[in-house]
């Protein structure tokens, strides 16, 4: 499904470049569970983002679904990345004057999907997550837990093939933690391909391998 | 390509859902910061309603005479005698002037003469009117003007004597219901029959007769002694039928002038031929249809205007962008979860646009509401063609496109260039950017505020100055009579007035004038001192008056002696002159008693007067002019007015013994009278109005940027938040917060002080040069609209900043 090949990721300041990632080449196959550990500032964020076609690699090859992504200018990158990629943020980010129902719908609508069709798939996963009665409240009158709940429905809310997951437990407690990892875990049986960076042994361990980022390099 | 293809299919219909969802976020931004929105939409709207207020009034200014269709190639003809730029251009040619013109220049279309009866006594049966607004005019006024014949009796229904068109609404006020035609009225002892009713002239122009009688009336009634040679009173308008400049026709007539009378009359006499459009704002010419406008009081208000608008506009492009930065992290969302540059900018565009709308519909709600009342206060009739205008409305759909555009460009491309990672990663500086750029906006708000303030204040301090100012006559106690003189045997009717007058204790003294002193302008003519050449003449202002003029109005002697009656040659052979005029001879006060001077007079005769006296400088006209040459000359058969010096504090008595006396003297003309001093106020009533205007709009300018800082400063102190909390948490103090808070703005007010001071000071000189006396501009003005602005922005500052520090550090730190 993803194809990394010789993926470098530089920042250039006062000409001085500064490597982030360094010769990344990582095949991930459809329907992995896959979870980037490592320590803070080692590139983990980073490398999600370029996953998640959000960022461009300053060099090296992606393909997706056999795509050259490297290739593609923004509009295609967008194009492709709201069709088959979900983000769960560690921050949650949420629109904060849109309700849960909105929130949720937002992504859809961005797909051009019909109004009736959008009402039945907001209805399911409000159904699914068990937050129907959550749905007109806004983000700011829900707990943690449930805001990340609303987060993850709304990266699921349109099907898509990858989920990135960016600490997605990073500000919850533990059980709220492990009920959103169950969750994940639940999709990636359903056939959703996740990748997700975490700082916890046990997080990782929902994941069917771990990939170990150090000073932007692929630890083997 | 399976899934490109994909990209490309777009299903209709969604374009609005996204719409949809924009409008929402918008709204609940808008609600949530409800105080900020507010502030934002209504400072905008009041700013509007203002600059629109004043633009209306300007645009009345500026657009007179565009009812009539022909005001394009119409003419005005003045007239100036002398040919020095001193020497008075009278707005009214001579009669023979329009006829001659247009049967002998193949360029002259029409002619139409326009006399003003300005107090026509009109009688109709046992009723009497004065009315003040009859014209006599040629047939040729309704070919050359737009007039609405509502009916008529014939096709020339001011071809006869005594013919008289009605107004629609003097008609009705005479008549009522019944019909007018075939009807008569009594005027100046003859019978003047109604041929015709014509619809209310509207709108701004000079031409507004109430009633039209025929040229030939106006023959008859004030007949004209010599047609080439008597000029002043027939307002004469040509229509031409090709282009020509001003130039060209003076030159034309002039030619036709020398022709029908002679060689030197033609080097005496200037033909000022002025376009019509421009009479009523550039014409200089006395005795005029109606007062002329002032040209830099309509650029004064239309800065005015424009500094409003921009302060109002400045302010909500401020406010609007602040407040974005609080949305970058909804941009980045948004972009993540598959939204478009392209539509995120369409959105804040949209958005600023919608914003601005609802403030413009606001502001032109409260223009709509604001106008009757403005107009009212101002006393000054503008109806409602304003709306007819495609000004108006440009400047309303130019203010939306530019505000709308501007305050939603900046966050539209700024907020939306950023890269999503960053926003998500929450690495987007929380602090807003441009601050430069807001930092200019809100130096240019408190720079206009304080031009606005000190204006005001210069104005006020111009005003009351020359209210007070001691013009060298004493105003008080001065009962002011209107008279006619043209009444057979004026003289001796006025001599047995005047006696009766005196038999009274509480009356001083009484004095007929030509023109009152210190309010309008006064005949100027030549004159030299005897044994002078000719090279040596001088132009003088000259008063005819009664022998007890100087005690009337308190004018001091300061050489020779007084009118004497005892004397019989002061009836025609003596003046007294001022000081001034005293100088412009090249001779001191003791030396000129005595001298004779040379006064030449129509067809080459001479008149011989003494100087018995020279009186203490006073003021002619208001204080715009500086003194000129006075020569004082007995002349009772010209008294436009009667002055009366009453006692101190017995007004209403003296007034009612004045109305029966003229009532057992002159029965048959009505009674009015003012006091010196309210005409002598009245003279500044223009400025008076400009002052009051100016005030209110000055006024309005700082609550603008009041608000707009209200809403900046409680912006930065919500962004600053978690930095005040911080700050408190290790251990600064409520007054330190607020210091921080306020000491930026507080700086920007002294830049802006800076600036406005060389600016307004150039300004206000400018207007201030219009005066030939003119209060010295202090800086205690400018210092007073400082400490004002300040003041105000102190308070506002303040207050938000003191809410922001006073608040619960834990709250603001857990936030986030
Ligand atoms: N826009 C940027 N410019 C320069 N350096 C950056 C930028 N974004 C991230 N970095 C650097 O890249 C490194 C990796 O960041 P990141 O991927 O966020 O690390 P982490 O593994 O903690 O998620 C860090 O050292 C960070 O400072
Ligand atoms: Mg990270």
């Amino acid at each position: 499904m993803i194809s990394l090949q010789n993926i470098e990721k530089y920042y250039t300041n006062k000409f001085v470049k500064t490597y982030v990632l360094r010769n990344i080449n990582l095949e991930i196959e459809e329907g992995e569970f896959i979870s980037i550990m490592g320590p803070s500032g080692a590139g983990k964020s980073t490398l999600l983002y370029l996953l998640g076609m959000l960022d461009k690699p300053s060099d090296g090859e992606y393909y997706f679904l056999d795509e050259p992504v490297h290739k593609f200018n923004d509009r295609k990158l967008s194009e492709l990345h709201k069709s088959y990629i979900g983000f769960v943020f560690q921050q949650y980010h949420l629109i904060e004057e849109l309700t849960v129902y909105e929130n949720l719908e937002t992504p859809l609508i961005y797909q051009k999907m019909n109004s009736k069709e959008r009402k039945a798939r907001v209805g399911d996963i409000l159904d699914r997550f068990n937050i129907v009665g959550k749905k007109d409240l806004f983000p700011n009158q829900l707990s943690g837990g449930q805001q990340q709940l609303v987060g993850v429905a709304r990266a699921v809310i349109s099907e898509p093939k990858l989920i990135l997951a960016d600490e997605p437990t990073g500000n919850l407690h533990t059980d709220q933690g492990e009920e959103i990892m169950k969750l994940l875990k639940n999709l990636n049986e359903k056939g959703t391909t996740v990748i997700q960076v975490t700082h916890s042994k046990v997080n990782a361990a929902y994941g069917n391998r771990i990939v170990n980022l150090k000073d932007g390099w692929i630890e083997r | 390509m399976r899934i490109i293809s994909k990209f490309y299919l777009d299903k209709s219909g969604i374009g609005t859902e996204m719409f949809r969802n924009n409008i929402k976020i918008a709204l609940r931004n808008l609600l949530k910061q409800k105080l900020f929105s507010a502030i934002n939409i209504f400072g905008l709207a009041i700013g509007l309603a203002g600059s629109l207020l004043i633009t209306v009034f300007v645009w009345n200014e500026l657009s007179y005479e565009s009812v009539h269709e022909n005001a394009d190639d119409i003419y005005r003809i003045a007239v100036q005698f002398g040919k020095s730029d001193e020497s008075m251009i009278m707005a009214g040619a001579m009669p023979a002037l329009g006829p001659a013109a247009k049967s002998e220049l193949p360029e002259v279309e029409e002619f139409t003469r326009i006399v003003l009866d300005r107090a026509a006594p009109i009688i109709l049966g046992d009723q009497k009117f004065d009315e003040k607004k009859f014209f006599f005019a040629d047939g040729s006024i309704l070919d050359v003007f737009n007039i609405d014949i509502l009916k008529k009796v014939d096709n020339s229904p001011l071809s006869d004597p005594f013919d008289i068109l009605l107004s629609q609404s003097i008609a009705e006020k005479y008549f009522g219901e019944r019909e007018p035609i075939g009807q008569t009225l009594r005027y100046r002892d003859q019978t003047l029959k109604i041929t015709g009713v014509y619809e209310d002239i509207r709108g701004n122009t000079q031409i507004k007769p109430e009633l039209i009688a025929s040229y030939k009336t106006k023959e008859i009634v004030f007949p004209s002694s010599n047609e080439w040679g008597n000029f002043g009173q027939d307002i004469t308008y040509l229509l031409l039928n090709t282009n020509m400049s001003a130039k060209q026709l003076e030159e034309r007539l002039t030619t036709l002038l020398v022709k029908n009378t002679s060689e030197q009359f033609g080097e005496m006499i200037r033909i000022v031929p002025e376009h019509f459009p421009d009479v009523y704002l550039n014409s200089i010419a006395i005795g005029d249809l109606i007062n002329h406008g002032n040209k830099s009081y309509v650029y004064l208000f239309t800065t005015v205007a424009l500094f409003v608008l921009i302060i109002a506009s400045l302010n909500f492009i401020n406010l609007s962008t602040a407040r974005s930065f609080r949305r970058s992290r909804e941009v980045g969302i948004k972009k993540v979860l598959g939204a478009q540059r392209k539509s995120l900018i369409f959105q804040f565009l949209a958005e600023a646009l919608v914003l601005t709308f609802i403030a413009l519909f606001l502001g032109i709600l409260l223009f709509e509401f604001f106008y009757p009342i403005l107009t009212g206060y101002l006393e000054v009739q503008i109806g409602f063609e304003y709306l007819k205008t495609f000004e108006f409305y440009l400047i309303i759909v130019g203010v939306f496109l530019t505000v709308g555009l501007l305050s939603g460009l900046y966050p539209a491309f700024y907020l939306t260039r950023f890269n999503p990672i960053k926003t998500v990663k929450n690495e987007v500086e929380s602090k807003p950017g441009g601050v430069g750029f807001r930092k200019v906006l809100v130096v240019s708000q408190f720079a206009i505020s304080i031009l606005l303030i000190f204006g005001t204040i210069v104005i006020y301090q111009q005003l009351d100055y020359m209210k007070s100012y001691d013009i060298g006559l004493d105003r008080d106690n001065v009962v002011i009579v209107n008279y006619s003189p043209k009444a057979e045997n004026a003289d001796i009717r006025y001599e047995t007035l005047k006696t009766k007058l005196l038999a009274s204790n509480d009356i001083k003294n009484v004095s007929g004038v030509y023109t009152l002193p210190g309010l309008s302008s006064v005949e100027k003519q030549t004159l030299r001192l005897k044994d002078t050449p000719e090279s040596d003449q001088k132009v003088m202002r000259f008063n005819g008056v009664d022998f007890s003029f100087l005690q009337t109005f308190g004018l001091e002697l300061i050489a020779g002696r007084d009118f004497d009656k005892s004397f019989s040659t002061d009836q025609k052979e003596a003046v007294i002159i001022n000081e001034t005029a005293v100088k412009e001879f090249g001779m001191n006060n003791e030396e000129i008693v005595g001298k004779q001077v040379i006064i030449p007079g129509a067809n080459n005769e001479q008149s011989l007067v003494t100087v018995i006296g020279v009186v203490k400088d006073f003021n002619v006209e208001s204080l715009h002019k500086g003194i000129e040459p006075v020569v004082l000359y007995i002349n009772p058969q010209r008294f436009y007015a009667v002055a009366i010096k009453i006692a101190p504090n017995v007004s209403s008595t003296a007034l009612s013994y004045i109305v029966d006396t003229w009532e057992n003297v002159i029965p048959n003309e009505d009674f009015s009278y003012s006091f010196l001093d309210d005409k002598y106020n009245a003279l500044y009533s223009t400025e008076d109005k400009i002052f009051q205007v100016f005030t209110i709009f000055s006024l309005l300018a700082i609550y603008i940027a009041a608000l707009g800082l209200l809403g900046l400063t409680s912006f930065t102190a919500e962004q600053r938040r978690k930095e005040i909390g911080i700050r408190k948490v290790l251990g600064s103090n409520v007054i330190g917060i607020v210091r921080l808070l306020s000491m930026e703005y507080l700086r920007l007010i002294i830049i802006s002080s800076v600036i406005a001071l060389p600016f307004s000071y150039y300004l206000l000189n400018k207007w201030l040069s219009d005066f030939a006396y003119r209060a010295a501009i202090s800086w205690i003005p400018f210092a007073a609209a400082l400490v004002l602005v300040a003041t105000v922005s102190f308070v506002t500052i303040s207050s938000q900043a003191f809410r922001a520090a006073s608040a619960n550090p834990i709250d603001s730190i857990k936030y986030e």
